[in-house]
Order: structure tokens, then C-alpha cells, then sequence
């Protein structure tokens, strides 16, 4: 006991000593003081020095509020600490004393009023909160800090969702609880600094929501998982709402019923530290609920026994990728460029082409010209590898989209993703979203059956949906794949019949059968459902694809499922085409479509009805497009039997183009046709020719349109 | 005084933080800034760099801004280096944590432009 006393002495004295030195403003010095009577409280108390403990305490108290700048009279709290040493130092001196001395009253009354005062009354005193500005910042840069930080919010916000649904799978994985967690965090965080008060308060309760969950007092269920990716959306909206045109109205949003969801979460959850058992098959479902009785959430189902089937997008986002160092560059820039590139090619192939060229009998500058056609090749792909980006992300959207549509049609589907590092040019990246939801709830809503209907058929009650992606030539295609109930023929059939889209069943192949539900105005849907809308879709869908310079296919197996084949050309600047005369015009026509090219013989032109000709090719008659008359241009060869026919293919039917002469492949860069000629049937652009004249692309499209129209 | 030239380094796993940092210093003359992303990174750059001052942020993966500032304290050559706290509202028991590792001083989100000067001009004004 002596020790402790005289060890005590000691250090009290030292902090008189410090008080008297240090600045009131002197933070560091603060903090030494601070440290100082921590110990001596930290002793006193483990003497069982009780009333110097409580002194110490005090005069503790006043320091920090010193240091967070919360005393009005910053002198007065200097004062009080010092009246509050010499007390225990007289109590050190009789320390058998347990009794407050008289000097002591006056100290505790002051330090009660001390106490009371915590916030600076007058707002002169410049407070450690900045004063609440109304809502948004004024910094000169505010605008371009929303953008970043909008941007950067979005990303976090598809880490969220991804990291979540992986927890559905993995409900005790740390990595994921934390990355959601920091996830939140850091979005209260800017938004804070960027005094967006609702986004910030809503972000701070999902947090705290997800601190829980970190420190295992809740445990991640799918009631928790669902209400998190509502927070998400609300999220996404308030921050789209920052976007917008116009002021950016955060009343708009009311988050009084998820901040009462939270707390209703929170109490809900017994504070119950699940034993961590990763790795073994999450069997966690009878656990929680032998928890209070009367919870009725739901508890994570078991999920199916080949859990690792969950595909590798949806697994954890590691933290940024280890081996990618990346730029960010204007797109605006990067157009240019590949503008440029573009015309370089032009260029270069007009010096190759020259005929002077031809005519000049220099090895070397052969040599040459052949190296420079070479790089600028090898410059075009580079610069359009530019814009390529990855499908992955948007790949990876649909695993979300899959499991909400699975909720609530009560269906159960896996999404697997293959080909997610395909590669695709920005601009398309967008314009696939919306096509890739529509498939997706076309083949939970109509392709995958119940599982009940599954099981009676012998099939899993799960069904699974393949998503792929692979480059071929010059298309990147991609596949969507259900072992659902394939297309009902039948059912097709009849509606197009009533919608009056076909008449009588003239023969019409299977192909040509699911061909039918690309066209406008179909709908096999016995009723709207809040799913599927209103069966708008695959006719939207078909034309997004062709907008895309794409095609769409499709090849059903009724009872075993259905695939959806569409392939988008690698970029829409450049065309694989073949190029073909007629008459004076040159034209180019896109490989995608060509099946094959033949010269027809005189027996086998059929003409009908004296205007259609039909070509009898094998076992099937191919209409007979005349191109020269479709574009007013004089041929060269007047009968089909004496010039050449392309034999084309779009959406499932066939046509043949007549074309006087075949000049060979091509890749050629796009030109847009300008706003006069946009609108003209038949033509998606023009390109400029090895010997300097236009060549214009054929929309095939169109023709298919146009050609028996008239 | 501050110097305006003196090179500050600024630690935050957020990128529009350290932007918006940034551009506050820009605004009170002081370009010579330099970032990092982590404690980690930080200790990087004051191995590499001659750094005249910190600012960084609390929360952060792999290294936190406590466990920098303690670690930059512990060190030889940097125990005095001038070393600014950014730490969230309502958190005085970081204040607290980081006064007693002797941290030259805090300040809060969200802050102005004229506190983060303030606190700037205290620290470098006792030197």
C-alpha cells in the first residue's frame, strides 16, 4: 500500500508540474495530460483509492472535453483540473480519509456545472462541426466531385450486390460481411463530406445495421439479405436523383420505413455468436430457428448440394484486381483517335491501290507498302481494342436479375456464366442490358416450369440458365441457354394465326414457327404478369440487336428448353463484308448474312404471278431480289441465269440479292451516311473504296423489307 | 509558418476524399501534395519521399490511420512529423485515441475549407 501511495505521489506531481506548463491550446500537451491521469486514475482505482479515483476521473472528463473543443472556458476547465490535483494530493496525505475535505464540495459543484455546459452555447466559437449548410456543398468543384462521386458510389454499390448474394451461399463469410460493411461505410463517409444528409444518414444506418453482422450480434438471414438489396436500390435511385436534370431533390425519398426496418431487424436478432463452421455444407437452418419462438424470418434455406455450382461472377470481388494498372481516359478522346486510325486505313489503302503503284516495278517499295499496310492493320486492331471492355460486368448484373425474378415468381433457377473476359465495344455494352433482362425474364417466366411441374417431369427443381459469351470471326456471340419447357409451337401458332400474322399453316418449318415470336405484337402470355409486362419483348429485343448491327436466333426443343443465339459484330466501326458490283455500283454486304453464292441456272428461275421470281435451290424455293431495281441503278446482266445470286439469311428467312459481279472480301471501315440519308431502307452506311469512290453497306434488314413490299 | 512549397501527403482509401483534400490545399496554396491509399502505401511514400506533413484519414484497409500515426510516433525519423487526424462525427473516442498517440491535430468531417486552414496554421505556428 505505501508503494502505491508514494508510486501515486510521484506521478501526481508530475502532472502538476505538466499543467503548469502546458497551453490550454497546446493539443499534444493535452494529450500528455490526458495520459497522465489515466494512470493515475487507472492506480487509484485498483487501490481502492475511491474519492481520488472519482477526482481523477473529473479532471480526466474536463481534459477531453478540452481536446474535442466542447469547454466554453477553456481557462475555468485549466483551473478546476488544477484545484481537482491539489485535492488528491491532500488526500494523499491522509489517506485514510475517505471522506471529502470541505474544499471539496466547491470543486464538485463547480464540476457540475462544468459538466452540464458540453456544447459552446454562442456559434461564434468556431465549432468542430461544420454549421448544417443546406444540403449539397458550394466548393468551386462541387460538380465535378459529384461525378466522381457518383461514379464511385455506383461501383460500390455492384460490389454490394454481388458480395451479398454470395453471402446468401456463405452467410458467416467474414471477407463479404466486411467488404459490404466498408462498402456502406465509405459511401456515408463521402456523402457526409459532400453534406448529402440523406444519403448519408440512410448509409449510416445501413452500417450499423452491417456492424452487427460484423461482430456476429446478427446473423446475415435472407430476410437481412433481401432488405440490404432494397437499401441498394434506394441508394442507387437518391444517387441517380443527384444526376438528373435539375436540382437534385432529396425529399423525394423517405427512408423512415427502412430506418424502422433496421430496428426491427435488430431487435428481432438474438444476440447470438454463431460458432464459425465455413467450409462444411452451411446447414444453419435448424439453429437460428430453435431461437425465440416467436420469430418468424426466414432463416437461410440449405442450398442446393452442389453449392460450389454458384458461378464464379458471383463469388467475392477481390479488392481491386491485383495485376491491372489502369488509366482513365475521355472517351471523347479516344473517338477521336479511332477516328483517326480509321481514316488512316482509308488513306493507306488509297496509296496501295493506286494503280501507279502497280505499274512501278520496285521490289523494295512493294516491300515497303506491304510493312506499312501491315502496321496500320496492326493500329487498327490496337486502337479498337481500346474500346473493348469485358462483358463481365454486365454479365454479372444478370445474376441479381435472375434471383429477383426467381423470388417472385416462385421459381428456382441457377445462373451460370461462361466467357465473362469476352471482350465488346463499349458503346454496346449499355445497349445490352436491357435485351439480356428481357431474355432472362422470359426464360424464368416462360421457359423455367415450377418446380413442382420440374420434378413431374422428371427434371431438377432447379433449372438452370447458361449466359455465354465467345468470340467467332468477326462476331462475338452470345447465348442464353434454359432447360426449361422449350417454345410451345402449338400455342405460337394460334396466336400468330388470331393476331393475323400468318394465314393458314402453310408449311412453315419449326424454325420459322419460333421465328414468329420476334414479330410486333406478339404476346403468348395467357395473362400480364407483373414479370413479364406485357410481352413486348422479343420484337424490342430483336430490333435492339439489329440496331446493334446484330441478329438474333433462337432453336427450341419443346419439354427439354430453349436457346437464344445473338451475335453482335466485334465493332461498329469496322463491317466484314463482301464487296459486289452491280452496274456501275459498287456495294458492300455484310458477311453475317451471306450463306453461300451461286450462279443460278435458266430452268430453275421460277417466275410467279408474273412478278416474283423464285429460285428452286436444293429442295426450297428462294425468293429472287433484284437490287438493281430496288436502287435504280442499270446492270450489267439483266437475267438471273447470267449474273450471280448472294443467297442471304435474316431472322430465319432467306433471300437471294442479284448482283453482277463478285470483287472479294472485305473489311471496311463504317461511314455514316449523314442525316439526309439515315432514314433510306436498305443502306446502314458507306465506306470509301480502295480506288477512292463510296461503296454503300447494305442493311439486308431492310431489303428483306422492302424487296416484295412494293 | 506553413511553408507553401512543403510536400503534404494525403492518405485516404477514397478517392474522391483525397481529391476533395486536394483541392482544399490547392485553395490555401499548397500544391506540392502527394497520395496514398492505405496506411501501407503511406509508410511507402515516407520511405521514398521527404514528406513535411500528413493528413490521413482513420479508417482505412490494410493499415489504419491510428495504427500510421503510431507507427510514424515509434519511428526515429518521423516521430515529430507534423501529422493531421481526419476522423468521422461523433467519434471523440478517436480524438481521444489519437491525441494520446500525440497526433499534432484533428479535424472532423465534414469539414470547411477555412477549418482545415486553421488547423494547418495552429500546427505549423508552434513550430
Amino acid at each position: 500500500m505505501a508503494d502505491d501511495i508514494s508510486k501515486l505521489t510521484e506521478e501526481v506531481d508530475k502532472l502538476a508540474l505538466e499543467l503548469m506548463v502546458v497551453e490550454p491550446t497546446d493539443l499534444m500537451g493535452l494529450g500528455s495530460l490526458l495520459q497522465q491521469l489515466e494512470l493515475i486514475e487507472g492506480i487509484s482505482v485498483a487501490c481502492n483509492l475511491a474519492p481520488i479515483g472519482a477526482l481523477a476521473a473529473a479532471c480526466r472528463k474536463v481534459v477531453e472535453k478540452a481536446i474535442l473543443n466542447e469547454l466554453e472556458d477553456i481557462e475555468k476547465g485549466f483551473d478546476l483540473v488544477g484545484k481537482g490535483i491539489e485535492l488528491i494530493q491532500k488526500h494523499l496525505t491522509n489517506p485514510s480519509q475517505p471522506q471529502p475535505l470541505d474544499a471539496g464540495n466547491s470543486f464538485w459543484k463547480e464540476m457540475e456545472t462544468l459538466e452540464g455546459i458540453s456544447i459552446p452555447e454562442g456559434l461564434e466559437k468556431t465549432p468542430e462541426v461544420a454549421p448544417p449548410l443546406k444540403e449539397g456543398l458550394d466548393l468551386t468543384e462541387s460538380g465535378e466531385v459529384y461525378s466522381d462521386f457518383i461514379s464511385e458510389a455506383t461501383e460500390h454499390l455492384e460490389a454490394i450486390e454481388l458480395n451479398i448474394i454470395s453471402l446468401e451461399q456463405a452467410p458467416h463469410d467474414k471477407e463479404h460481411i466486411n467488404s459490404v460493411f466498408r462498402a456502406f461505410h465509405t459511401i456515408k463517409g463521402v456523402s457526409g463530406f459532400l453534406n448529402l444528409q440523406k444519403i448519408n444518414k440512410f448509409s449510416h444506418a445501413v452500417e450499423s445495421l452491417l456492424d452487427e453482422a460484423r461482430n456476429e450480434k446478427l446473423s446475415i438471414t435472407r430476410e437481412i439479405i433481401d432488405f440490404i438489396l432494397e437499401a441498394v436500390d434506394l441508394l442507387k435511385n437518391m444517387i441517380s436523383d443527384l444526376k438528373g436534370p435539375g436540382r437534385p431533390d432529396p425529399s423525394r425519398f423517405d427512408i423512415e420505413p427502412y430506418t424502422a426496418k433496421i430496428r426491427h431487424l435488430q431487435q428481432c436478432e438474438a444476440c447470438d455468436s454463431v460458432p464459425s463452421t465455413e467450409g462444411a455444407t452451411p446447414t444453419d437452418t435448424p439453429h437460428a430457428s430453435s431461437q425465440a419462438a416467436d420469430r418468424n424470418t426466414n432463416t437461410v434455406r440449405i442450398p442446393p448440394p452442389a453449392s460450389d455450382s454458384l458461378p464464379e461472377a458471383s463469388r467475392e470481388q477481390k479488392k481491386g484486381d491485383p495485376g491491372s494498372a489502369t488509366v482513365k481516359v475521355d472517351t471523347q478522346k479516344l473517338d477521336n483517335l479511332i477516328d483517326m486510325v480509321g481514316e488512316l486505313v482509308i488513306a493507306q489503302s488509297l496509296v496501295q491501290q493506286n494503280p501507279v503503284f502497280s505499274a512501278i516495278n520496285n521490289q523494295k517499295l512493294c516491300r515497303d507498302i506491304s510493312q506499312l499496310k501491315r502496321i496500320t492493320s496492326e493500329l487498327q486492331k490496337a486502337s479498337m481494342s481500346l474500346r473493348m471492355i469485358p462483358v463481365r460486368q454486365t454479365f454479372q448484373k444478370m445474376v441479381r436479375v435472375v434471383r429477383d425474378l426467381c423470388n417472385k415468381s416462385g421459381k428456382k433457377a441457377d445462373l451460370m456464366i461462361a466467357g465473362e473476359d469476352t471482350e465488346i465495344d463499349r458503346s454496346m455494352v449499355d445497349a445490352l442490358y436491357d435485351p439480356l433482362v428481357h431474355m432472362m425474364r422470359n426464360a424464368v417466366d416462360h421457359g423455367i416450369e415450377t418446380p413442382e411441374k420440374r420434378r413431374e417431369r422428371g427434371k431438377s427443381e432447379t433449372g438452370r440458365i447458361d449466359l455465354r459469351a465467345y468470340q467467332k470471326g468477326s462476331h462475338i456471340v452470345i447465348e442464353i441457354e434454359d432447360d426449361g419447357q422449350g417454345l410451345d409451337r402449338t400455342k405460337i401458332l394460334k396466336k400468330a394465326r388470331e393476331k393475323g400474322l400468318i394465314s393458314g399453316e402453310n408449311g412453315l418449318s419449326d424454325h420459322q414457327i419460333d421465328n414468329l415470336i420476334f414479330e410486333a405484337g406478339f404476346s403468348t402470355a395467357d395473362k400480364v404478369t407483373d414479370v413479364s409486362g406485357r410481352g413486348v419483348g422479343m420484337d424490342v429485343v430483336k430490333q435492339a440487336f439489329e440496331k446493334l448491327k446484330g441478329k438474333v436466333e433462337i432453336f427450341s426443343t419443346e419439354g427439354a428448353g430453349c436457346r437464344f443465339v445473338m451475335l453482335v459484330p466485334l465493332t461498329l466501326a469496322i463491317v466484314d463484308g463482301v464487296q459486289v458490283k452491280v452496274g456501275e455500283e459498287q456495294y458492300i454486304i455484310p458477311s453475317v448474312f451471306i450463306r453461300e453464292t451461286l450462279r443460278p441456272r435458266e430452268n430453275d428461275i421460277v417466275k410467279i404471278h408474273d412478278r416474283e421470281e423464285v429460285l428452286k435451290v436444293r429442295n426450297t424455293l428462294l425468293p429472287i431480289v433484284r437490287l438493281h431495281d430496288l436502287f435504280g441503278v442499270t446492270p450489267r446482266k439483266h437475267d438471273p441465269w447470267e449474273a450471280l445470286i448472294v443467297v442471304t439469311e435474316c431472322n430465319g428467312q432467306q433471300k437471294g440479292l442479284m448482283i453482277d459481279d463478285l470483287v472479294g472480301k472485305q473489311e471496311v471501315v463504317i461511314k455514316n451516311l449523314g442525316e439526309t440519308l439515315e432514314g433510306v431502307k436498305g443502306l446502314s452506311g458507306a465506306t470509301i473504296l480502295g480506288d477512292g469512290r463510296v461503296g454503300l453497306i447494305l442493311d439486308v434488314h431492310g431489303i428483306f423489307e422492302i424487296a416484295h413490299a412494293a | 509558418m506553413a511553408d507553401p512549397n512543403m510536400k503534404i501527403l494525403v492518405v485516404d482509401d477514397f478517392q474522391t476524399m483525397r481529391r476533395i483534400v486536394r483541392g482544399v490545399l490547392k485553395e490555401l496554396g499548397f500544391t506540392n501534395v502527394v497520395e496514398a491509399d492505405n496506411g501501407v502505401a503511406a509508410l511507402e511514400v515516407l520511405r521514398t519521399e521527404k514528406i513535411d506533413f500528413i493528413v490521413s484519414d482513420w479508417n482505412m484497409p490494410e493499415m489504419t490511420g491510428i495504427d500510421l500515426l503510431k507507427t510514424v510516433r515509434a519511428s526515429e525519423e518521423w516521430k515529430d512529423l507534423p501529422f493531421l487526424m481526419v476522423t468521422a462525427e461523433g467519434k471523440s473516442a478517436q480524438v481521444l485515441e489519437a491525441v494520446k498517440n500525440r497526433v499534432n491535430n484533428y479535424v472532423v468531417k465534414p469539414f470547411t475549407p477555412a477549418t482545415l486552414e486553421e488547423k494547418i496554421k495552429k500546427i505549423f505556428e508552434s513550430k
